[in-house]
């Protein structure tokens, strides 16, 4: 059932099994699994069904020192949590990710892919799709019978699966999607606008009694359970466990003195420009999202091979083709109007964009059967077949694990009275090396393919360019409360408890030790369900 | 009546004349015959002929050991006083295999055509 805190009697003690605290991509694949199984669960929500401001979003203000990142936007505070600007792209981390890598400090899972293996199948479905992928293995085999040979000494073709879209969504949101579930379910209650305040702990501060949840409007609430799991996400868990520590006095895996540290983000920004003398069609049928028999969108792009990561020291990385219209072709025209007029104005250069479309009125017609006959529609970027004789390389960077990019509590407090968030998020030149090395692998190959010729983008020229100046955030907060086997490296262990507590779990992506480059929601949806078969197990 | 020291002197400037006019002869064609090998092997999607020039020009500006177009020219024709394309393309084929990449301006050009752009421009200053 689904419940509104703001409606409760003050004071309502609500008992369970396990609380779940936040309800994004992993509070609701766990609350439901466990649910599933007969266990007693209690899905504390800060948000609404909708986005609101000053009853919910607000509380995500928080402060930059380091290089700015969308604190208070970047992740979205109401039921379905972030998934409610996911994009839907999901791909596995690969097996070299959970490595240590001798030339990474601090890099290395406690799991190996394999472990991860039987969750990735289920954390599809859970996604939205209908059957399972090919493996890793025969997607490989089967792209490299259809793409250009690029050398697997240095790149590997990589492919990025996209969620179905849904009745109401034009992606999988998981409020939507499993909003009926949580209504309908009888061992699920789950509370919105129930923003965490307090946790009760014994003497030692090992186990949590109990926490406290408020709605803005003054009602609250103690919710006791036997097991806590935070799933708030990469910045909020490391806010919570720092919280815990400073009104309980320790505990909360603060020794260690590593909760909030390691914070990372994948970056994404072009790399080069790819130019070629004739038009990029056959490429455009390889590069790009294309879309299956089955009705869904793959995407096809390049990623570094292990191989060169490790020869040559460096992180982890991937790429896609943006291509750019040629200014003379008449489609390129006719987008240009349709999409000023799904801004509602007639946009610039009207007569002149008119013109070229008239000029080129058979080449309109024929892109037009193609996009149809591939089922793209006129406004989707970069993804049908348009006369272009350039394109964007756009990367996907993992970031290195560093000790002093973290998040910590800011002075001020927010409306609940709780410190408020400070992020300081920083890159290293590890980061720019990879880049400036997969694009220049990326370079070589296009033109020993000729496929085209490359221009490195400012910022992989000239060190002095800083590399916010062309990389933005992703909105991937990765790492605060990472998974290690010891207290000494990590704030939870290879179950996601944290080190030192008896009953206090994290789910969601800042236990990753390490991004890789592949989108995280898949890997947070496994680890989710990793955790709901630990929890069930250790419940009987 | 023409002395003896004005026949020397004509005698030399032929002598002179003849031992370069050869290279006099073979300064266009080489040059067009590098700025047509670079087209075929794709490079004209970077810029005409003025263009990678001007990245060869760059190309001696990063690497000043490499400002010597005689030792350039052996290095890329060995004793031919033409390019002999198929070697060309073989060594550019073997730059980009081994990602042997030169970066100019941000181009990222295979080593061998760095040096053929960095030639181009010394025979076009030659010439002029």
């Amino acid at each position: 059932m689904i419940e509104d805190l703001r409606q409760l009697a003050r004071g309502t003690v609500i008992a369970a099994d396990v609380c779940v605290l936040g309800a994004g991509a992993a509070g609701i694949t766990l609350a439901l699994e466990l649910a599933r199984s007969g266990l007693r669960i209690c899905l504390a929500e800060g948000g609404g069904t909708e986005f609101e401001y000053l009853e919910s979003q607000a509380l995500y203000q928080g402060v930059n020192v380091g290089i700015p990142i969308a604190i208070e936007t970047g992740r979205l505070r109401y039921l379905g949590g972030s998934t409610n600007h996911w994009g839907g792209r999901c791909a596995p981390l690969q097996d070299i990710d959970f490595r240590r890598r001798d030339w990474i400090p601090h890099s290395g899972w406690p799991l190996q892919r394999a472990d991860l293996d039987p969750y990735y199948v289920r954390a599809q479905k859970v996604a939205g799709f209908v059957t399972p992928w090919q493996s890793d293995a025969d997607t490989l085999a089967y792209l490299r019978d259809v793409l250009p040979p690029v050398d697997s000494k240095w790149l590997m073709p990589f492919l990025w699966h996209y969620a179905p879209p849904m009745k109401d969504a034009p992606v999988w949101k998981w409020g939507n999607a499993y909003g009926a579930e949580l209504h309908d379910s009888s061992n699920i209650r789950a509370l919105l606008h129930a923003n965490f305040t307090a946790f009760s702990t014994d003497k030692n501060h090992s186990r949590i009694r109990s926490m406290t949840v408020a709605s803005l409007n003054g009602v609250s609430a103690t919710i006791k359970a036997s097991t806590f799991v935070l799933c708030c996400g990469g910045i909020e868990n490391a806010r919570l466990l720092m919280l815990g520590a400073e009104s309980n006095s320790g505990g909360f895996a603060s020794e260690g003195g590593l909760v909030g540290r390691y914070f990372m983000q994948h970056s994404r920004g072009p790399a080069a420009l790819v130019v070629s003398a004739e038009r990029m069609t056959a490429v455009q049928e390889q590069f790009n999202i294309l879309r299956g028999a089955d009705g869904l969108e793959v995407e096809v792009g390049l990623a570094l091979s292990p191989q060169a990561q490790e020869s040559e020291r460096l992180l982890n990385c991937s790429g896609v083709l943006q291509y750019q219209g040629d200014p003379d072709s008449g489609i390129t025209a006719a987008q240009e109007i349709w999409r000023s007029l799904l801004a509602g104005s007639w946009g610039p250069n009207l007569g002149e964009k008119v013109g070229v479309v008239a000029e080129d009125l058979s080449g309109v017609v024929q892109a037009l059967k193609h996009r149809v006959s591939s089922g793209h529609s006129l406004d989707r970027e970069g993804s049908a077949v348009i006369p272009s004789r350039s394109a964007s390389l756009l990367l996907d960077l993992e970031q290195a694990p560093d000790p002093q990019s973290r998040i910590t509590l800011a002075p001020d407090r927010d409306a609940l009275g709780l410190r408020r968030v400070q992020a300081d998020w920083r890159l290293g030149e590890l980061e720019r090396r990879t880049a400036l090395q997969f694009t220049t692998h990326v370079a070589a190959e296009f033109a020993r393919l000729g496929i085209g010729r490359c221009k490195l983008e400012p910022w992989l020229q000239d060190s002095r360019v800083p590399m916010t100046d062309s990389l933005r955030e992703t909105y991937h907060y990765i790492g605060t409360t990472r998974m290690a086997d010891t207290p000494a490296d990590g704030v939870v262990d290879s179950h996601c408890a944290v080190f030192g507590m008896e009953n206090l779990f994290v789910a969601g992506s800042s236990v990753f030790p390490t991004a890789g480059q592949a989108n995280p929601t898949l890997t947070i949806v496994a680890l989710a369900l990793r955790l709901a078969d630990f929890l069930r197990q250790r419940a009987q | 009546m023409i002395g003896r020291r004005d026949c020397l002197r004509i005698m030399n400037g032929a002598i002179i004349a003849i031992a370069f006019s050869p290279y006099d002869r073979q300064r266009p064609s080489l040059q067009a015959d590098l700025e047509h090998w670079l087209r075929s092997f794709g490079a004209h999607a970077i810029g005409d002929g003025a263009v990678l020039r001007r990245l060869g020009a760059v190309y001696i500006t990063l690497h000043p050991e490499e400002r010597d177009m005689t030792h350039l020219q052996r290095s890329l024709l060995g004793a031919r006083a033409l390019p002999q394309m198929s070697i060309l393309l073989e060594r550019v084929a073997r730059d980009w295999r081994t990602h042997d990449v030169a970066s100019i301006d941000g181009w990222l050009l295979a080593r061998t055509e760095a040096r053929v752009c960095a030639l181009l421009h010394l025979i076009q200053g030659t010439a002029a």
